[in-house]
């Protein structure tokens, strides 16, 4: 056994109430992540990783969104019941968390100066009393030290300048140094580079890989970019339809795929190397959360379909140590 | 490096500085109306230095005036020889003063409400359909059902006013409120451990202004013509003070003879709200470019 896990995300189940009922975002989902940690969760949208995402930090909007089973254990401590002043807390300066758009997840009517500090003023006064008094210039210093580790030139001018006066990968850069301010131990990452051009896509991540070794903090990456996980996690788990179908070191996933998503998803992706083949596509779309098939979710666009599948939910086995898949043909794959 | 020159915080543009100054001061409208509210504020902050001689004083042997070209005399006199002009002036006094009481109850009371409403979900319904309720009565009813039921008095009609008034300016910051909550800096905020307060106040509230300012500057202009109203019908301020609305509902039992009486303080008060409708159609125009498509 390994050292206790950082985050350790057991049997989740988040449902949404809908004008037809409940449907059930997240079904059964568990997930480990060490201390110093990348993991990758891949998976189309509508799959449910953003909604992982948003129960950990306790973000979902409620109503309609609710987490209706399962454990979030940060550190031992389950998340879900904590009172909810003690998870404010926790959220910004133990759990960091960027976002999608870097376009609109800064406050257009405050300067990107005041916008980092206040991360660090809120959790400064929760924190030490003493840091109060001198807090203003500690956390505007503070906040230029983050802008120059995230890159920004010239952070003493920068740091009062307003979001319309940046460009996207520089308000993403503001956003990762928002979120790094007060060290977070986890930081979680929604689709982090999705809205920006693919040069700046790569500075970002490089970004994020030299920060995240620096602090030594432990990483969530959510991504429908199979290259965005290969080349910035450690570990990545693969979602399908509000469950994990396949999970495993990026290596072992990347070169031997069990579960035929998973490999559909990989033979989807163009190789930079050889020759390049026409691409292969899955058929069919991403189930409805209404209608679910009742066995295997991925069934009905499997090429490996048996009978089976269609009975009962394919149980989660361990094809090699730390690789998981929820396929009952596995291991045939893993040959194959 | 010098650092503590390099960190201190440059001082943020003054807003004579701004685009948004500088967009107002081109919109002719605007300034049209800005010179006449100007014209009525002047009038009110010096009506000490303007006013012949107090409004109250009766003359008998002066009354019926008309207008003339003299410094006394300007406006004539009524029907107890008080003179118009005094009376015009701290008439002015009373209708912005209650005018500016209106709109500060609205801006605490229904930004608060508004805020609250739009921003916890399981209060909006219940605050909306009591301000539906108020909002059903014809504002003038309700008002003067108040001004009733509370004794006349300037304060009164404050009270009345800002109840009728408040429902609209809240529903208008609810709205703005909706569409901001939903903004990802707001998730953003959430997400960086901010409380609701931080929240509304630091995230929501400075996004939902321009709107907030816009309705305001209507709300004055309608609780200067409302309190006239109120007064006409003797629910607003004591006949001791001199009121807009009190002088035309004396002045109208002389209208043919002496027609003054009505005219002048009804040219106040279409001076007043004619100011302060264009100063409102510009702010919205510069404030709020969406609003200015959509009613074309």
């Amino acid at each position: 056994m390994a050292a206790q896990p950082l985050l350790s995300v057991r049997n989740l189940r988040t449902v949404f109430g809908t004008m037809q009922g409940e449907v059930t975002a997240v079904d059964d989902v568990s997930f480990d992540v060490a201390p110093g940690e990348v993991l990758g969760i891949v998976g189309e949208s509508g799959s449910g990783k953003s909604v992982t995402a948003l129960s950990i930090m306790g973000l979902l909007p409620q109503p309609p969104g609710r987490v209706a089973g399962g454990e979030i254990l940060f550190e031992g401590r389950d998340l879900l019941k904590l009172p909810r002043s003690e998870l404010r807390r926790m959220r910004g300066s133990a759990i960091g968390m960027i976002f999608q758009e870097p376009m609109t997840s800064l406050n257009p009517v405050f300067s990107i100066g005041d916008q980092i500090t206040e991360t660090i003023r809120v959790h400064e006064r929760i924190g030490a009393a003493a840091a109060r008094t001198r807090g203003a210039a500690a956390a505007r210093t503070r906040g230029i030290e983050m802008l120059e580790k995230v890159g920004i030139p010239s952070p003493q001018r920068r740091i009062d300048d307003f979001p319309h006066q940046l460009s996207g990968g520089m308000r993403q850069r503001v956003m990762i140094a928002m979120a790094l301010s007060c060290s977070p131990r986890l930081l979680l990452a929604d689709e982090p580079t999705t809205a920006l051009d693919v040069t700046i896509q790569a500075q970002i991540l490089d970004l994020l890989r030299d920060l995240q070794r620096e602090m030594g903090m432990a990483i969530v990456v959510i991504t429908h970019n199979m290259g965005v996980i290969a080349e910035f996690a450690d570990r990545v788990a693969i979602m399908y339809a509000g469950r994990i179908a396949e999970e495993g070191p990026v290596g072992r996933i990347f070169d031997a795929p069990t579960h035929p998503y998973t490999a559909g998803l990989l033979s989807s992706t163009p190789d930079l190397v050889g020759e390049v083949p026409r691409l292969r596509t899955i058929p069919g779309t991403l189930p409805s959360l209404y209608e679910l098939p009742p066995g295997c979710r991925f069934a009905p666009r499997c090429d490996r379909r048996v009978e089976a599948c269609e009975s009962g939910r394919p149980a989660t086995q361990e094809i090699a140590p730390g690789h998981f898949a929820a396929c009952i043909r596995a291991r045939e794959g893993a040959s194959a | 490096m010098d650092a503590a020159g390099a960190i201190a915080r440059p001082r943020a543009t003054p807003f004579w500085r701004t685009p948004t100054f500088r967009r107002l001061v081109r919109h002719r409208s605007f300034m049209i109306g800005l010179a006449m509210f100007s014209f009525v504020v002047a009038l009110a902050v010096l009506a000490w230095w303007i006013a012949p001689n107090d409004p109250n004083r009766t003359a008998i042997r002066m009354r019926f005036r008309p207008p003339q070209l003299d410094r006394v005399f300007l406006l004539g006199t009524d029907n107890l020889g008080r003179n118009m002009l005094s009376r015009i002036v701290h008439g002015a006094q009373l209708s912005l003063l209650i005018g500016l009481g209106v709109v500060l109850l609205n801006t605490v009371f229904g930004v608060l409400l508004g805020a609250v409403a739009g921003y916890f979900r399981k209060l909006d319904g219940p605050m909306m359909r009591l301000a539906d309720a108020l909002m059903a009565f014809p504002s003038i009813l309700l008002a003067i059902g108040i001004a009733a039921a509370l004794g006349p008095s300037a304060w009164t009609a404050v009270i009345a006013l800002s109840v009728v008034y408040i429902p609209r300016t809240a529903r208008i910051v609810r709205a703005s409120v909706l569409v901001v909550r939903e903004m990802e800096f707001v998730q953003a905020a959430r997400a960086s451990g901010a409380g609701h307060w931080r929240i509304i106040s630091r995230h929501i509230m400075p996004n939902c202004m321009a709107p907030l300012i816009v309705q305001l500057s209507f709300i004055f202009a309608y609780a200067v013509l409302s309190e006239a109203v109120l007064s006409f019908l003797g629910l607003g301020a004591p006949p001791s003070i001199p009121s807009w609305g009190t002088m035309i509902s004396e002045g109208r039992t002389y209208i043919r003879e002496a027609a003054w009486l009505t005219i002048v303080p009804g040219c106040a008060i279409a001076l007043t709200v004619l100011g302060l409708n264009l100063m409102g159609d510009g702010l919205r125009d510069v404030l709020d470019p969406r609003l200015k498509i959509e009613q074309g």
